[in-house]
């Protein structure tokens, strides 16, 4: 039903002069750049590195390739949760017993179980009287893929709220107005690269400026070593990269708040609803579209997180600024195993293509 | 009445500290980029900062000149962004306009596979698009005669073409045409005009906050891009100004030096930005709100 | 349809830039002194040889080995490519680079270096893998620690030599001295965040000296029990307990501490001693490395070059290295850049270099002291991994747990490679 409806729309926009037959044939040369560049640079890419993930190619090797399956993928989430008797009550210092066996050391225990081979320790947490350990393959990865989560679940926020609120405050026409929105779109005509750089330098720990504007404001200050501080990279990496996109979804939703017909306001004024019930009725209605698309679009370019982490910290300090794409060329690409960087870029395209859908449904959802 | 002003007042306040906030790292990135790293770390007072005079002038923009290929890297940015700008226009809107207007088989079906394409990360394929861009042939042209080569590496080419066709660009257009009436093509068509003279002399014109958008978007992409060229365009000739600037990481180069090659490589884009901001602003607004 | 077509001519002839190939050579950028040394070097070659042109590319060193993949992956390798002399069994086994000469062939005729050569270079200036020579390099650098005479005097201790340097005991004496003197911002800086390959380079004959290494030399498959042995965990210890005692810290953000005063000792290459030398003049002490219980160490083998597989004109690659390695050549290029050079007839026309010469000892350490890093193609991920095990140390990681896994991770890489056969 919904698909006839959308291809009698099509119809009105096509062009119903059938006279030269020659159109046909111009037509499909308008589009042809397009659809060749489209299927040689992203879908021919996409196909190889589907391919190349089922295989063990390396980047540079004098091995040929072979086929292996899903080995890369099971070896990506391959994740194991044992329970382990420690000696001393609450930690695993003075050893501990798995299946009747004594074990100073967890990798002793994961070296000489064969089950266990190629494991080791992601995680470790206390439930029912028992230590429970989490293992995995791949524990970097496993890693990677939390902290990509919490960066979004940082970063989205603090980026979406931060541009609503500069959009109501700059709703409107005027210079002033305008002279605003510039300032706060500025840092998004800036190349990340150079915004990286930037702001390296202001997260020094001696005598970077945020240290010194905190040391300032508080005598009893200790200056944090802001990128190298596993508590605090992430953070870091959060509050710089809100500050480089708010100002575009602050334009976005400016664009949705003008979408919002006048009169709907002056109605509810004459009908004595103040400010914030105006705001709960009338604009978050209004601004649901945009506030969708905003949030999507943001969600999808935070997990993108990789220039970032290549230039400020490179995955460190302790991992905890590692990311799935960062981890995926440096592992496809500097460690030269292709293969498995490959797999790495696929789990993450259907990661995403599962959280888009996921979200469209939720926000659908919402909706009615 | 008075309670209200004071709201303005605060609200006003509130907004300036924040604008200050904004844009203070890039006011404090240029104050650096005039001193020595001393300064920039022993300068412990605010003001001191972000004032530029109380450095060491323009050491630092003479050491980037003396010491990096600059203008090498300028005009390759230059060459690539402007390429990439005009030709990401056309082909988009070629396909755009194409789709709309004429009728293909399967038209749903080509529609939706475009807007699954958007879903495509460019991080996700960029390993194996590094295999194909080297494994492309390339007809050059050079001193009067045309030469095959059979890879794209380490050329310009590689950093325009690759990502010019564009699924979010295409279909940004293809919204925005929806709303010219079809009338004006059809009465030119009537009148025995081609389709390419439709396309250029009545499309484009009427598409041009469109397509203001999707060349100022091109522009900002182009102008940044930094993971590919790093991969694939590695000898200097053909290097842009921002991976140009790894030519700073791991070696003991002052600070200084980095924030006045950083200021260099922004400071266009601002201006730019500063003259265009009508086109930036309205641009991005109204290509984003259908 | 006219405007497209002008736009593709365009475009066309905008990029176009290949020109005719002489002899390319990739190279890192390096300090403008050396580059300018190297450039006056081909200038002279090639006016020696007018037939041919040898075009040099010198690429940033934090992208090298990235620029070195994309062109192997591209088959746009340049015919002469620098090589750093640890990754030499990498190239060779990813079958980048060609052998220079068989060390087990005897038919000498189809060799593209002369056997004199090879003989004539010292062992940190030939990249040897399966017996087989696949680099070499005019130069050598040595690590010491830099600090101030005046300083060794002030405190009133021993003078290390080469024979007998500082045990580790003293030197912590030494630091807690200094640090009670309270003249120095910084007590010693071991470079702690340098990037790319300083932390092998720097750490390893630190770990030797300790007793331990990367990997196991004979078959270079295990690591286990070796980078996680008792004398490496130690050795750890030690390192995070100079940090956490605020002897040396991970990283400061500021550049030429040595020279401004604002650090008393500096762990560093013999690159820096040009610098150095110019900003304390006599006052600059250059002392032999610690000695962790097993003897003073430093890292041996710099950057060489080799010809790669694709070069079209090896005979006329291979004349341009000999060039660069005959003695006249070597000492040219350490008198002017202050490198040591790989040979000891070249070191005798050295100003520095020769027995009586100031830096001697620097050239002895490193033709008796030496311990060259692991020949085998794992070696850059071994590196890599190792570094990332000292960052997470000197980021206050239980030193056990991060060798563990650097262990786990070596011997996983190497099992992912089939062994490197």
């Amino acid at each position: 039903m919904i698909k006839d409806n959308q291809q009698a729309e099509q119809l009105n926009y096509q062009f119903a002069y059938t006279g030269l037959k020659n159109d046909g044939f111009t037509a499909k040369i308008l589009a042809l750049p397009s659809l060749l560049l489209l299927f040689v640079f992203l879908i021919l890419p996409f196909l190889v590195a589907v391919g190349i993930s089922f295989s063990d190619k390396r980047l540079l090797s004098p091995h040929e390739s072979h086929f292996v399956g899903l080995d890369n993928y099971t070896r990506l989430l391959s994740v194991q949760i044992i329970a382990v008797n420690p000696k001393s009550s609450n930690n695993l210092a003075n050893g501990f017993e798995y299946k009747g066996n004594h074990y100073q050391k967890v990798r002793d225990l994961i070296r000489s179980t064969p089950e266990l081979s190629a494991y080791s320790m992601l995680y470790q947490f206390q439930l029912l009287n028992k230590q429970q350990l989490v293992l995995a393959k791949d524990p970097l990865f496993i890693q990677s893929l939390l902290n990509t989560f919490k960066f979004v679940v940082m970063v989205v926020p603090l980026q979406i709220l931060g541009a609503l609120f500069l959009a109501l405050m700059l709703n409107g026409r005027g210079k002033i107005r305008l002279l605003f929105k510039l300032l706060f779109f500025a840092p998004v005509v800036t190349s990340m690269v150079v915004v990286c750089v930037v702001w390296s330098m202001i997260y020094q720990q001696h005598g970077g400026l945020l240290n010194s504007v905190l040391s300032m404001m508080s005598s009893s200050y200790q200056p944090v070593d802001w990128l190298r501080d596993p508590a605090w990279a992430m953070p870091a990496l959060v509050v710089l990269s809100a500050w480089q996109g708010m100002g575009i979804q602050m334009l976005i939703i400016l664009a949705g708040l003008q979408s919002i017909p006048h009169n709907l306001y002056e109605a509810a004024a004459l009908d004595g609803a103040n400010k914030w019930a105006q705001f709960f009725h009338i604009t978050l209605p209004g601004l649901k579209n945009t506030l969708i698309v905003v949030v999507i679009s943001t969600v999808i370019f935070a997990f993108a997180l990789f220039v970032q982490v290549d230039v400020m910290t490179q995955g460190g300090p302790q991992d905890s600024t590692s990311t799935v794409l960062f981890y995926a060329i440096e592992k496809g690409f500097r460690q030269q195993q292709i293969a498995y960087g490959a797999a790495v870029c696929i789990f993450y395209f259907i990661l995403i293509v599962a959280l888009t859908l996921f979200q469209k449904r939720l926000l659908a959802h919402g909706k009615s | 009445m008075v309670k209200v002003k004071l709201i303005q007042v605060i609200k006003w306040i509130v907004l300036g500290l924040l604008a200050v906030l904004f844009v203070s790292p890039l006011l404090f990135m240029l104050a650096a980029s005039f001193k020595s790293d001393q300064q920039i770390f022993t300068q412990q007072n605010i003001a001191q900062s972000f004032n530029p005079f109380n450095g060491v002038g323009l050491a630092n923009y003479q050491y980037v000149f003396e010491h990096t290929p600059f203008f090498t890297y300028l005009m390759n940015s230059v060459i690539i962004t402007t390429c990439s700008v005009v030709l990401s226009v056309l082909v988009n809107s070629m396909a755009a306009y194409s789709l709309l207007r004429f009728p293909w088989r399967h038209k749903q079906v080509l529609l939706l596979g475009l807007l699954a394409l958007l879903i495509i990360p460019f991080e996700a394929i960029v390993l194996p698009l590094v295999f194909v861009v080297t494994n492309l042939p390339w007809l050059a042209f050079e001193n009067g005669e045309f030469s095959l080569s059979f890879s794209w590496f380490n050329s310009l080419q590689v950093q325009i073409i690759p990502e010019l066709a564009n699924p979010f660009f295409i279909y940004l257009i293809y919204q925005y045409l929806k709303n010219i009436p079809k009338d004006y093509e059809e009465a030119a068509l009537l009148d025995g005009a081609s389709i390419w003279k439709i396309y250029f002399s009545i499309v484009l014109p009427l598409a041009k906050p469109i397509l203001a958008t999707v060349a100022i978007l091109t522009f900002l992409r182009s102008w940044n891009a930094y993971l590919l060229p790093v991969l694939v365009a590695q000898a200097q000739e053909v290097r842009p100004l921002m991976p140009g600037m790894q030519q700073f990481f791991g070696h003991s180069t002052s600070w200084g030096a980095i924030m006045a090659y950083a200021s260099l490589i922004s400071l266009p884009v601002l201006i730019l930005f500063c003259i265009l901001q009508k086109y930036f602003v309205s641009g991005i607004q109204g290509g984003i709100r259908r | 349809m006219k405007l497209c077509s002008v736009l593709y001519l365009l475009l066309l002839c905008c990029v176009s830039y290949a020109s005719a190939k002489p002899i390319e050579l990739w190279r890192t950028l390096t300090a403008p002194d050396e580059m300018q040394v190297f450039e006056q070097q081909v200038k002279r070659f090639n006016q020696l040889n007018p037939q041919t042109e040898i075009i040099v590319e010198a690429i940033p060193h934090g992208s090298y080995s990235d620029s070195v993949i994309g062109g192997a992956l591209a088959k746009d390798l340049p015919c002469i490519l620098a090589v750093d002399q640890p990754n030499v069994a990498n190239y060779a086994w990813s079958g980048l680079i060609q052998p220079l000469y068989d060390l087990s062939e005897n038919n000498l005729t189809n060799q593209l270096i002369k056997a004199a050569t090879v003989k004539r270079i010292n062992p940190s200036g030939i990249g040897i893998y399966q017996n087989k020579v696949y680099s070499l390099g005019a130069f050598d650098i040595a690590l010491a620690m830099f600090t101030r005479k005046s300083l060794i005097h002030q405190l009133k201790v021993r003078l290390p030599s080469v024979e007998q340097p500082w045990s580790v005991e003293e030197f912590e004496h030494i630091l807690q001295k200094i640090k009670q003197l309270n003249q120095y911002k910084y007590t010693l800086n071991l470079n702690l965040s340098g990037v790319g390959e300083w932390s092998s380079y720097a750490f390893l004959p630190m770990l030797k000296s300790s007793g331990a290494d990367l990997i196991e030399r004979k078959n270079y498959r295990k690591s286990e029990g070796i980078l996680n042995s008792q004398a490496a965990i130690n050795w750890g210890t030690w390192l995070q307990n100079t940090i956490n005692s605020g002897f040396t810290q991970v990283q400061t953000g500021e550049h030429a501490l040595f020279e401004r005063g604002l650090v008393a000792i500096d762990y560093n290459g013999s690159w820096m001693i040009d610098r150095y030398k110019k900003a304390l003049g006599d006052d600059l002490l250059i002392l032999p490395t610690i000695d962790f219980g097993h003897g003073a160490y430093i890292g041996g083998g710099s950057w060489h070059y080799s010809i790669t597989r694709q070069c079209k004109q090896p005979k006329v690659a291979a004349r341009f290295i000999e060039f660069i390695m005959s003695d006249q050549q070597i000492s040219y290029f350490s008198e002017h850049t202050g490198f040591i050079p790989t040979s000891q007839t070249a070191a005798q026309h050295t100003r520095l270099y020769r027995p009586q010469g100031e830096l001697y000892r620097l050239y002895q350490m490193s033709a008796e002291h030496v311990v060259m890093r692991p020949a085998t193609p794992g070696y850059p991920a071994i590196s890599n991994i190792f570094a990332q095990a000292i960052r997470r140390i000197s980021e206050g990681e239980q030193v056990q747990t991060a060798f563990d896994r650097a262990v786990d991770e070596i011997e996983q890489n190497i099992l992912d490679n089939r062994g490197y056969r």
